[in-house]
Parts: structure tokens; C-alpha cells; sequence
């Protein structure tokens, strides 16, 4: 009699416990989808205030992918579209007629190799600008990787010629972020303000704009050992010509299938920045695929 | 006692197999790995690999693979957005017409610097039992580019609807660009914004088709 009893009770407790973890466990997962919370909570209990349907009918929300505060910090506030599109234009004329044939010409002159010690030695001397950002977001483990970077490259890599740091073989998961100033007001929780287009740098936002502005003027190591501005200068425009023979077509491959390049560039930059801002907790160890594409297969005869 | 126990763990054990199994069934990972998979079937047939008189076939032969898992209607009326519900069927069909030769001419070209990259799959996530997001790397050696994909089941069938890299989605930056363009004050203005929509992604095809790639590369006009 008493083993039928206590049959049932744990059969009861084990069944309530069932039912009551397992919205809990969606809720503690993802607090913030409450698409996924009614639709759980309605499997399960059978009763729930919103309808869930509600979500169904609406085949063009998106909301149902927990990726609404994303799209809340791409979405763009444009007032000064008439000045921002003229800047565009100006942007693109000085893209396809000075930048680019510059750096082709560049390009066709300087092998990858040498391109490439240049472009470690300028992320070299820009540690001070990552080191801040992450200090300032709290982000302590990638201030470390970025150290011990900045140390073995200045002292093994000829100054930060090298990479001696590789990006797979080392032991240490080097998740570097590329963090920034704007990025840094972003995590902080300020929004970006109107859409701004720089001339000479292109897509920016208020914030990022003053983001930038310190970065390439107090965090920027060039000037603070009494260089003369424009060598300073000269340095940032030949750091921007070097990088852009890494980047060469990109522009244009988003300008090809646009059928207004202002918004596609537009939408991009916004997107790509809050991507950034929020990518604050990046897992280091790259996560094992269930499945891969053969490389190699060819159609069976 | 012992028994429940036992009773209690096989009836658990079931429910998670038989989660799985209809999982593999019909899974939205499964059925985007054979497509991209297709894709580079086709890349590496010896019939077309340095054979460029071969290539229009071979161009052929990935649209009709490509257009086999990618829902291009749903992808038109999600970068159109609300307004498209106000679109009449035959307009609706010259949209995705137009819009799927678009997304073609401009990114059939990338499909063809393919070098035996690897695409992993990582996770695939499924809601509402009819939309599902494949997290997906593609492994370029240097770096690992995220690629998430986005797929509806419709008919039965899991097909993709949106592509997401780097933050970016091309079905909203579509959108950007459309929602720019679509006047919805009043019932006037929306006609003829809706007729330059339509003027406009002529011309981008018309110059696509003409002369690829020249119309970027010389900047604006």
C-alpha cells in the first residue's frame, strides 16, 4: 500500500517538474523572445493572454528571431540626407578616381608581402586604440590577447613588422574584436544619432564620428611624441591606401547589385556597426559543425 | 519503486528520440547542405571546369540548382515588405522576375571564384515549425565567415529566404533600398513610385546583363 503510494507522488513529481521547467528554461535562455515564450507557454499550460496566431498572421515580422534589438540599433535616422547623399557622391567620385587608381598602382608596385608587414605594423601601433575600448567595455580577456599580441609582435615581429602571433596555432583563443570608441559608446548603451557621412572615411553616425575623432587623435600613438601633424597625416592616409589593397571590390560588389547605392551602403554600415557593438560575448572556442560540404565531390557518372 | 524509475527514464528517453528522429526527417540543415552542396557538384564537374565555352551552360545549371532551395518569392515579398500585399498578382510576378535576374547577374559571378572552401554547419534553430535559421561558417583557411541562413517551410519544403553576413541581411538592406523608393502617402503617389521601382530594376538589369561589373567600376553618372 505504501510503495503504491509513493509510486504515484513521485509520478505527480516528477511530472510537475516537467511542466514547470520547461518554460522556465526558454524564459532563462531567452528572456527577450516572447514569441517563443507564448509559444511554449501555450504548448504546454494551453492557455496564454497573446495569442500566438497573432505572430503567424504577420508574415512580415521578424521579431520572432530575437534579433529585433539588432535591428532597432541598424535602423537609420537620416535627416541630412540632402547633405549626406552629396557627400556620398563626393565620397564615390574620389573612390573611383583617385583611391582606387592609387592603389592599384600601389598594388601593381608593392607585392602582398610587404602590404602586409605594413598593415601589422599599423594594427601594431594602433594597440593603444583596442587596449582603451576594451578596457572601457570591461572586455578584460581581449585586452590580454590584445597585450600579449602588441608584446610578442614588437618584440619578436621587428617591431610589429610580423604576426608572430598566428591566428590559429596559438593557444591562446585570440577572439580580437577590432574594438573601437563608437563601439565602445554603443555598449555603453548610446545610440548612434543621425547617419552622418564623413568626407574622405566615408558611412558614420554621430557617435562613431566622435568615436573616430578620438581614437585617430588622443589614442592614435602618432601624435603624441610631438611628430609634425602632417607626417602624422601622411601616416593615415598611407595606413588607408594599404588597407584598401586588402579591400579592393568590395565597394563595388555592394554597389553592383544595388539599385540605390546610398541606402544599400547605408544599410550596410548600420547593420555591420551593430553587429559589432553587440557581439560583446563572442564564444573563443569555435563550435564544432554537425555537418560540412565535401569540397571535392563531382557529380556521379 | 525501481520500476517507475525505469518507467519514468524509457518514457523520457522516447521523447527525446522521437524529437530527434523527426528532426533528421526533415531537417532545414540537411536540406540546405544537399542544395549548397549541389552547387559545388556543379562547380567541380570536370565537363565544365576549363572549359570556358561551357560556362553559359554551367551558369545555367547553378540557377536552376540555386532556384531549386531558395524560396525567391518570399524573399521579393520580404524586401518589398508591407506594400507588396497592395501589389497586383501580375505585378507581383514581374517583381520576382525581375528581382530574381537581379540577385542572379550580380552574385552568379561570386559563385564562380568558389576554390574548394568548406561550409560548416553549426546549428540550426527552428520556430513556429515554419521558419528555421542554419547557422552556417564558411572556412576560408584565414578566417571563418558566419553565414546565416534563414528558410521557410513551404509545401513541405524548407527553402531559404534570407541570407545574413556580417550583420547584414539582404533581405533588409533590399528593403532600405525599396521602402526608399515606394511613396505609400496616398494611392496616387504609391502607383507611381511603383512604376520607377519598376523602371529602376529594369535598368539595373538591363546594365547588368549588357556590360557586368563596368556600371560599378566607373562610379556614378
Amino acid at each position: 500500500m505504501t510503495r503504491n503510494y509513493s509510486t504515484t507522488i513521485l509520478a505527480f513529481l516528477v511530472l510537475t517538474m516537467i511542466l514547470l521547467t520547461f518554460p522556465s528554461q526558454v524564459r532563462s535562455e531567452d528572456a527577450k523572445n516572447p514569441v517563443m515564450l507564448a509559444q511554449v507557454g501555450a504548448g504546454v499550460i494551453g492557455a496564454v493572454e497573446n495569442n500566438p496566431e497573432e505572430y503567424a498572421e504577420d508574415e512580415f515580422s521578424e521579431d520572432m528571431w530575437g534579433d529585433s534589438a539588432h535591428n532597432e540599433e541598424a535602423s537609420a535616422s537620416d535627416p541630412w540626407q540632402g547633405y549626406n547623399r552629396a557627400m556620398f557622391k563626393f565620397n564615390d567620385y574620389l573612390y573611383f578616381n583617385i583611391m582606387k587608381p592609387v592603389t592599384k598602382g600601389y598594388m601593381w608596385a608593392v607585392p602582398l608581402r610587404p602590404r602586409t608587414w605594413t598593415n601589422n605594423f599599423f594594427q601594431n601601433m594602433l594597440y593603444p586604440v583596442r587596449l582603451t575600448s576594451c578596457l572601457l567595455q570591461g572586455k578584460f580577456y581581449t585586452a590580454g590577447a590584445e597585450t600579449s599580441k602588441f608584446v610578442a609582435n614588437s618584440l619578436f615581429g621587428l617591431g610589429g613588422l610580423g604576426n608572430v602571433v598566428g591566428e590559429a596555432q596559438s593557444t591562446m583563443p585570440l577572439y580580437l574584436g577590432n574594438e573601437d570608441m563608437g563601439q565602445t559608446f554603443g555598449v555603453w548603451g548610446i545610440p548612434n544619432g543621425p547617419y552622418f557621412v564623413l568626407p574622405f572615411f566615408g558611412p558614420s553616425t554621430i557617435r562613431d564620428s566622435v568615436g573616430l575623432g578620438i581614437d585617430t587623435f588622443v589614442l592614435n600613438p602618432f601624435w603624441w611624441f610631438g611628430i609634425p601633424w602632417y607626417y602624422s597625416a601622411s601616416a593615415g592616409a598611407y595606413n588607408q591606401i594599404n588597407k584598401l589593397s586588402f579591400h579592393i571590390g568590395e565597394y563595388e560588389s555592394l554597389k553592383e547589385g544595388s539599385i540605390d547605392p546610398y541606402l544599400a551602403l547605408r544599410d550596410a554600415y548600420l547593420s555591420y556597426r551593430a553587429k559589432q557593438v553587440r557581439d560583446a560575448k563572442i564564444d573563443p572556442n569555435k563550435p564544432k559543425p554537425q555537418m560540412t560540404t565535401n569540397p571535392d565531390a563531382a557529380p556521379q557518372k | 519503486m525501481k520500476r517507475t524509475l525505469s518507467i519514468v527514464i524509457i518514457v523520457l528517453l522516447l521523447c527525446l528520440s522521437a524529437g530527434a528522429g523527426f528532426a533528421a526527417e526533415n531537417s532545414p540543415m540537411v536540406r540546405l547542405r544537399s542544395g549548397i552542396q549541389g552547387v559545388i557538384e556543379v562547380l567541380n564537374n570536370p565537363e565544365y571546369k576549363g572549359n570556358p565555352d561551357k560556362h553559359p551552360e554551367m551558369a545555367l545549371k547553378i540557377r536552376e540548382t540555386i532556384k531549386d532551395f531558395f524560396n525567391f518569392e518570399e524573399l521579393s515579398k520580404r524586401s518589398v515588405g508591407r506594400p507588396w500585399l497592395k501589389f497586383t498578382p501580375e505585378e507581383k510576378e514581374r517583381f520576382v522576375s525581375l528581382f530574381t535576374n537581379l540577385l542572379e547577374q550580380t552574385y552568379l559571378g561570386r559563385v564562380g571564384e568558389y576554390s574548394g572552401e568548406k561550409v560548416a554547419f553549426d546549428k540550426e534553430t527552428i520556430i513556429k515549425g515554419k521558419y528555421a535559421q542554419v547557422d552556417t561558417r564558411l572556412l576560408t583557411g584565414k578566417q571563418d565567415i558566419p553565414v546565416f541562413y534563414r528558410m521557410k517551410l513551404t509545401d513541405g519544403e524548407w527553402d531559404v529566404y534570407d541570407v545574413k553576413i556580417e550583420g547584414v541581411s539582404l533581405v533588409k538592406n533590399y528593403r532600405t533600398q525599396f521602402t526608399g523608393i515606394l511613396d505609400t502617402t496616398n494611392d496616387q503617389t504609391f502607383e507611381a513610385s511603383k512604376k520607377e521601382l519598376f523602371i529602376r530594376l529594369e535598368k539595373k538589369c538591363a546594365e547588368l546583363k549588357t556590360n557586368p561589373k563596368a556600371t560599378a567600376e566607373n562610379g556614378i553618372k
